[in-house]
């Protein structure tokens, strides 16, 4: 396991009822993040390229950013919107430029995973 | 699926501006590349949607939503990180390229150039093996090729052992917008495509045809050869959103290139690898638009060495 291949991949599972998905407590996004995506490029046509097709809210990416602590690392993804329990939504944050792919969610519980996983 | 992986916890968190944050937090125990010091280098994130009558969970396609360029590194520190020192905003790496040629696929690029150039020094040996047999006429003296119905009004492109991965013949694609993915088309309307004829006219009795369909990284195009009969020759036709997920079986083939024949699906390219053709022989190739702006594409063709047979002639 090399330094260059660990991925650092998050599969959000959005099961937000039933997985008691944290409340409304907004979080402090600080000034300097990691990726800073504009809103509005929900197209799958990657990267900063922005068109009239926006197709999503819950998946258009804005800022992440990494935060640790003495036990534990985090990753924190904002979206345009919060993402809702009706649907699944999946999202990936990958580190070292490792191109491993992520895992499926759904709204189904026993679909839902949170993953970090180095290769 | 998660076999390597550990879990964590996810919360989501509405913001007072109507956005969310989603945090995942996993113990840094899990691996020794989260002690203090290490760090986690040119992020890059991607949301996508689980399309699909699951579970199970093998059901699902994934459609990509929105991903982004490279970010900068955060540095695990036990007082809590090191983020990055710039302003994301103005001076992450690859943030000013322009669209297809952010830092990530600007490596891709030059990667599959580099490939190319092997392919071709390749050919040339292959080339030379063919000289000297005195079976096929000099190059120039094929007969008109003679496309099927799918090639009837469609050009001809006559390569001869000068086109070479160094040197290929580049030959522009017109297509036009489209983003439904073959959805829905009585409604949206099919994918755009062009057809072009190509003949081999090489010095050798065969050679190998080599194929490269450029567009912006991760839309969707696919590369098709096929017989004057309208049967598949070879094929290059990968979900390309998804090439670089690296899904060997036994998971499902999500980025769709495991019946390529004789292709190779990239991110931002279809190929067409060395399919062995006669001389004078050929194959109408269409280029086919299922998620991408359209616009001018690029179908870069050459010859070289010969390394798969193409399907038999149905």
């Amino acid at each position: 396991m090399s330094k260059r291949t660990l991925a650092l991949m998050l599969a959000g599972a959005l099961a937000l009822s039933v997985l008691g998905i944290g409340s409304a407590g907004a979080q402090e996004i600080p000034e300097e993040v990691s990726i800073a995506d504009p809103f509005g490029d929900a197209n799958a046509l990657g990267g900063d390229i922005v068109t009239p097709r926006d197709a999503s809210t819950v998946g258009d990416l804005g800022k992440i950013w990494f935060t640790n602590t003495a036990e534990t690392i985090s990753v924190h993804i904002q979206t345009e919107l919060p993402p809702p329990s009706s649907t699944g939504s999946i999202y990936d944050v990958f580190t070292n430029q490792a191109a491993s792919f992520t895992g499926y969610t759904t709204a189904a519980p026993a679909c839902s995973r949170t993953v970090l996983r180095a290769s | 699926m998660f076999a390597n992986g550990v879990e964590g916890e996810l919360t989501i968190e509405a913001q007072g501006d109507g956005t969310g944050v989603t945090t995942a937090t996993f113990p840094r125990s899990y691996s020794p590349l989260l002690a203090d010091g290490e760090a986690l280098t040119t992020p890059q994130a991607r949301s996508g949607i689980p399309v699909g009558a699951g579970p199970p969970v093998s059901s699902f396609v994934i459609r990509m939503i929105d991903d982004t360029i490279e970010g900068t590194d955060y540095t695990i520190t036990s007082g809590g990180g090191a983020g990055p020192g710039d302003d994301p905003g103005t001076s992450r790496p690859g943030k000013d390229d322009p669209p297809g040629k952010k830092k990530g696929c600007k490596k891709g690029s030059e990667k599959a150039k580099k490939k190319g150039c092997k392919k071709g020094k390749k050919g040339g040996k292959g080339k030379g093996k063919g000289k000297g047999k005195g079976k096929n006429p000099p190059a120039g003296r094929c007969a008109t090729y003679a496309p099927g119905e799918m090639g009837a009004d469609a050009e001809t492109i006559v390569l001869t052992d000068k086109a070479t991965a160094e040197e290929p013949v580049v030959q522009d694609i017109q297509l036009a917008p489209y983003f439904f993915e073959g959805l829905a088309t009585a409604q949206l309307g099919s994918p755009p495509k062009q057809t072009i004829n190509v003949q081999v006219d090489s010095e050798a009795a065969s050679a190998g045809l080599y194929a490269t369909f450029a567009f912006p990284a991760r839309r969707d195009y696919d590369l098709w050869a096929y017989w004057p009969s309208g049967s598949e020759a070879a094929s290059s036709h990968g979900f390309n959103p998804l090439v670089e997920a690296k899904t060997p079986p036994p998971a499902p083939d999500l980025s769709n290139t495991r019946n390529n024949h004789a292709g190779e699906t990239k991110a931002d390219s279809e190929n067409l690898v060395g399919v062995i053709t006669p001389d004078c022989g050929g194959y109408t190739l269409e280029m086919t638009n299922y998620f991408g702006e359209g616009g001018t594409l690029k179908l870069s063709l050459w010859l070289g060495e010969g390394t798969n047979e193409p399907k038999p002639e149905g």
